[in-house]
């Protein structure tokens, strides 16, 4: 290192900045194709095993999605969204639907609605949402593959402990997926956290869309 | 060790007046700081203490806690891993700002309650701008904001850092596995390094950290969250009590987006290693030639 500081000294070039990151990776191998994901450490929230209902005694219940649609023969035609709150009946009413032009039965199997359709006419249960969801959402689920999407708590070494990481619906919902604004936890009252220049602009200070706080890995129903 | 040091300083100065002159001046500095014991004062460099002197600073520091906090807390001295770099990254795509890190920070690592003091500021940042300088840590409105990003900004860790080197009794230094600690017992308070760093992620306790007994975090370390006495700097240790045994720091685990990557460089098979192949990665101020092992990227 030196001596190539010296010859690029003595060359008149001017050192490359970007040169100490290869240093980083010094006595290790090169990286392996295969990324550690594995499925198993995904939750698999409440939300998918069953539709949240008021329980005799006022509690919450979960009923699951058989229950109903065993019996009921419900089959789904290609509505549009705008048409389908009013006809969604039951425990779905008031559903809130904005996922793209898409509608019921892009997602679910129109014959038998608690189940979901992959793009490629397999059904899968809801428990196994992820791989539907990637089916169109190929960047996320890289990322997601590799740790850098969805938020996740215990080991980076897996050696030494297990690992859980959230689950899609978590954070999305499925039938309104758009991320919502958050009222943010509190700033330091730090008399030395720095105080901009200059605020650019306006800010809106509307309320928070839905939640006040970001989301936990929630336990909802939809 | 090289340099000054204060053991030097102060041996040089008995050597001068005579042990007894010495005895004598340094005894209002005794009486003043009441809080001081004699042990705590004649405490040697944490890289200089022995096993059983180890062990005698962490009861001393344990029976401390529960005196003027009331709390049982277990101190531990947590060494680096062998084949372990620690690596950080940060999506701002997915940032929205909502400073659940901060708070998970201020929680885990026991900071003062009354200045809700964290070691992670998220700056609220306007697109077309990396300049952190501009950012506005203060803010208080719904996020994400249009026409905003968000930056959380902690410590670097850098492996060119200016903190440690302008300290003039090396009371910060960086470990083998990356990550810069500094000795709150060994610190004399000069500030000089909060002033180097470029990415303002020390902190300076004016006061003796404010914390009640129920709210204490009793899994800690020297070198990281144990309630650090008044007078002393400290910063973000990426939660050494917690990754030095492999577990996640306290704000990943927080984040509700997996906007934050952590891991280990030396493991090629690491997200963090993925992340710094696959996304177009950026340092802060690169420039100054500090050498950051945090990393930022945006989704291309
Ligand atoms: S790694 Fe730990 S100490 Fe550092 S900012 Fe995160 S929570 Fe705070
Ligand atoms: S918790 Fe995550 S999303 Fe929230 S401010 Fe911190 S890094 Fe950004």
């Amino acid at each position: 290192m030196m001596l190539a500081a010296v010859v690029l000294t003595a060359c008149g070039t001017r050192e490359d900045h970007g040169a100490w990151r290869e240093q980083l990776f010094q006595g290790s191998t090169d990286a392996a194709d295969a990324p550690s994901f594995q499925l198993d450490d995904v939750r698999v929230p409440d939300r998918l095993r069953g539709i949240a209902a008021a329980g005799p005694d006022g509690e919450e219940i979960r009923i699951a999605c058989d229950t109903c649609h065993g019996l009921l023969d419900v089959e789904l035609s290609r509505r549009g969204p705008e048409r389908l709150q009013s006809q969604v009946g039951g425990p779905h009413v008031g559903l809130a639907f904005e996922h793209g032009p898409l509608d019921c039965a892009h997602c679910h199997d129109a014959a038998a609605p608690h189940q979901l359709r992959t793009a490629d006419a397999r059904t899968l249960p809801t428990t196994e949402a992820i791989e539907l969801c990637s089916q169109c959402h190929g960047l996320q689920w890289r990322d997601f593959q590799h740790g850098a999407h969805g938020g996740m708590r215990g080991h980076w070494d897996r050696a030494a402990g297990p690992r859980e990481r959230n689950h899609c619906v978590d954070c999305h919902d499925p039938h309104a997926p758009a991320f919502q604004r958050y009222r943010p936890l509190p700033p330091p009252v730090d008399r030395f956290a720095p105080i901009p220049p200059h605020r650019n602009g306006p800010v809106d200070h509307g309320a928070p869309t839905r939640h006040e706080a970001a989301p936990e890995p929630s336990e909802d129903g939809s | 060790m090289n340099g000054v040091t204060r053991r030097r300083l102060l041996k040089g100065a008995g050597a001068t007046l005579g042990a007894l002159a010495f005895a004598k001046a340094v005894e209002p500095v005794l009486d003043f700081t009441s809080e001081l014991s004699g042990d705590e004062f004649l405490q040697r460099h944490y890289r200089e203490l022995s096993p059983e002197d180890m062990r005698e600073v962490l009861a001393r520091l344990e029976a401390e806690t529960k005196e003027k906090y009331g709390a049982e807390v277990t101190i531990r001295d947590i060494r680096p891993q062998e084949g372990v770099q620690f690596g950080y990254a940060l999506n701002l795509s997915l940032c929205i700002g909502c400073r659940r890190c901060a708070e998970a920070c201020h929680v885990e690592n026991n900071h003062d309650r009354k200045t809700h003091q964290s070691y992670i500021r998220v700056l609220e940042m306007q697109q077309g701008s990396i300049d952190m300088e501009h950012g506005d840590a203060t803010y208080d409105h719904p996020v994400p904001q249009p026409g905003r990003y968000y930056m959380p900004v902690q410590c670097q860790q850098c492996d060119n850092a200016p903190c440690v080197k302008v300290c003039p009794v090396e009371a910060t230094w960086k470990e083998q596995d990356g990550i810069v600690v500094v000795d709150y017992n060994w610190c004399i308070g000069c500030r000089y390094c909060e002033a180097a760093c470029p990415y303002h992620a020390r902190r300076f306790n004016w006061e003796a950290p404010e914390i009640s007994a129920e709210e204490i975090n009793p899994n800690q370390s020297y070198l990281s969250n144990r309630i650090r006495p008044q007078g002393v700097v400290e910063k973000c240790t990426f939660c050494l009590h917690r990754t030095r045994t492999g577990a996640l720091p306290a704000c990943l685990e927080a984040c509700p987006t997996g906007a934050r990557v952590f891991g280990n460089l030396l493991d090629p098979n690491s997200e963090i290693r993925w992340v710094l192949e696959n996304k177009r990665v950026f340092v802060l101020k690169e420039e100054l030639g500090a050498r950051p092992r945090f990393f930022y990227f945006f989704d291309v």
